[in-house]
């Protein structure tokens, strides 16, 4: 994970170095991601610098993939012209997947108690632009697969009249995967 | 090539949906029990080395001491002398055990189903006298682990277990680990010009009223005679609704909670005790506490208490055969409490320790309010309040009500 994020974070550091006129640019899509067991709608925005065929930046965003949750990431991408106005790009990221459940609470007979642990996030993918306009406005195709971690400790409290009553914990670790379509709109 | 295509498509497809299945590990514990000879238990009932404490439970406190439970484990004998640095000088072994009580140097403690007499007359070289058996018949070892004549369940073995879980949607678990612990109970407070040798918090459901013992299991109250404590005897076991949990006296009368109601029964007679009021709320749970004219009643959810219901009610005792609710307050979820004077301390769950001025009882004042820890007892005595917490026993100095400052803390050591 350490090496990964400093694989890309260097990357990022370079292409910075090697600008000579550097560009902001952003990202910002729509989509969905198509798991195993459900398909849900993320939003998405990536945003740094471009430098001929590289881009490095930060993104972040929101997905409903089964749990509800915030990655932030370093995103990369190479761009590959194929016709005028209109590029292949590869993207990758990886950073950190903040899961943001609405359930604090498990009712029923027992009283569960839920908390969350923060886990690895990371996507790649393969996108399409074509340049609308006369600037570097773009719209953006893109298929991809996304993987996120995120742990899950649930407190049960054992019923009893009096307390303290007794607790007793267990944990879930999970490892989401999902194929993700995205459109959206850059420069 | 076009074949090729094909198969390079299906491949791929394939992949994809390999890659695409999810992976959750679920993490749980299992509980094993440890089970010991019965006349072992007994021999080890004794002033043991000092333990780390755990998992406190009921406090009591007596002269310079402080009786702390070790839920399920047994009674951490804390010297108090001096309350800003409390010093813990033994424990004694009592498994299944949840209240004590003390009265002329004899405790009183569950063990499981059964009373235990232990002589503290030297707190240091506790000595186990006798036992009682099935005065708590309610007690059950849960999880399917019964209790047989001649054993009891000392410990757990617990080991963490890892699997893959697949079927994960829609689904919550309760654990696997299992527990000996049915419904915890305790002792009682002092007040009303009655001779209780000690004090005990609004969680009890041991007291003590002169020469008699009260005690509550889920459906009696049962009454002994301790004018001899080292030979208590059961006089009386007066049969009462479900689920009550809670003992307090005063004066003649004990103030009972249960999970429907407050119950007031007259010990004019104190080896028959005999119902003479009650006052119904919604069901939940609810430690008592009175000051002879008003009970102050916590109602709180959660559990075994269902109703979605967290307040202070105020109750009017000046008919003690109708008890008439006079004011009820907001609370997040409130457990034990204690009132010395016009101060009520109260233990509202994990909203920490809330402290009022309650000489008006229906426009009570909020003094204080401290934050950060998750209360349920407090024991207030001679401007030293005793407050249980998850993480640990606190003690704070209330001699001055504008600045209440904390004296000591025994950390919970899990």
């Amino acid at each position: 994970m350490r090496l990964v994020l400093t694989a890309v974070f260097s990357l990022l550091l370079i292409t910075l170095a090697a600008q000579q006129k550097p560009r902001f640019s952003t990202m910002n899509s729509v989509g969905i991601l198509i798991g195993e067991h459900d398909t849900a709608p993320l939003l998405e925005t990536v945003n740094g610098v471009v430098y001929r065929n590289w881009f490095g930046g930060i993104g972040t965003g929101i997905d409903w993939h089964y749990s509800r949750s915030i990655p932030l990431f370093f995103s990369g991408a190479r761009f590959f012209p194929v016709k005028t106005g209109k590029q292949l790009q590869i993207t990758s990221g990886v950073g950190i997947n903040f899961p943001w459940s609405n359930s604090d609470y498990i009712g029923g007979w027992f009283t569960t108690t839920p908390s969350y642990k923060n886990g690895l996030y990371w996507n790649t993918g393969l996108g399409y632009r074509i340049a609308v306009g006369k600037r570097h406005d773009a719209l953006l195709f893109h298929l991809g697969y996304v993987n996120k971690t995120y742990t899950q400790v649930n407190t049960t409290t054992i019923p009893c009249l009096i307390p303290p009553c007794p607790e007793t914990k267990e944990s879930f670790h999970y490892s989401l995967n999902a194929l993700s379509v995205k459109l959206g709109w850059g420069f | 090539m076009r074949k090729i295509s094909l198969i390079l498509f299906v491949m791929s497809a394939l992949w994809l949906q390999s890659c695409l299945k999810d992976k959750i590990m679920h993490t749980y514990t299992i509980a094993t029990p440890v089970y010991a000879e019965k006349a072992v238990v007994y021999a080890n009932i004794k002033s043991n080395n000092p333990e780390p404490v755990k998992n406190p439970g009921k406090i009591y406190l007596y002269g310079n001491y402080i009786f702390l439970n070790e839920l399920d484990k047994g009674v951490h004998i804390i010297d108090n002398s001096n309350p800003a640095a409390p010093v813990q000088k033994a424990f004694i072994n009592i498994p299944g055990n949840l209240d004590i009580v003390v009265k002329d140097n004899i405790l009183y403690a569950d063990l499981f189903s059964d009373l235990v007499v232990v002589d503290i007359s030297n707190p240091l070289a506790a000595r186990f006298v006798k036992f009682l058996p099935h005065i708590f018949p309610s007690r059950s070892y849960g999880n399917g682990f019964i209790a047989d004549s001649n054993r009891v369940i000392v410990d757990w073995i617990k080991r963490d277990t890892t699997v893959r879980y697949e079927d994960y949607r829609n689904w919550y678990s309760y654990d696997m680990l299992l527990y000996s612990s049915a419904s915890p109970q305790s002792g009682t407070a002092a007040n009303g010009g009655i001779k209780t040798n000690g004090i005990a918090g609004s969680m009890a459901r041991f007291s003590l009223v002169n020469d008699y013992m009260y005690c509550l299991n889920n459906y009696q109250l049962r009454s002994f005679d301790v004018t001899n404590p080292i030979d208590p005897q059961q006089v009386s076991a007066v049969t009462m609704p479900w689920n009550i949990e809670t003992i307090y006296p005063f004066r003649d009368k004990l103030f009972i909670g249960s999970t429907t109601g407050m119950f007031i029964y007259n010990i004019s007679n104190p080896a028959q005790p005999v119902q003479e009021g009650v006052f119904q709320h919604a069901r939940a749970c609810d430690p008592v506490i009175t000051d002879g004219v008003y009970a102050y009643v916590t109602l709180r959810d959660g559990t075994m208490c269902n109703q979605a219901l967290n307040q202070l009610d105020v109750v009017d005792l000046a008919n003690m055969a109708s008890p008439a609710l006079r004011k009820s307050y907001a609370m997040t979820n409130p457990h034990g409490l204690s009132k010395d004077g016009n101060i009520l301390f109260i233990c509202d769950g994990r909203d920490g320790l809330k402290i009022y001025n309650a000489a008006n009882p229906v426009d009570i004042k909020l003094l204080k309010h401290i934050k950060g820890m998750d209360t349920y007892d407090a024991i207030a005595w001679n401007n030293n309040l005793l407050v249980v917490a998850k993480d640990g026993l606190y003690q704070y100095n209330y001699s001055n009500q504008e600045n209440i400052t904390l004296r000591s803390k025994i950390t919970v050591n899990r």
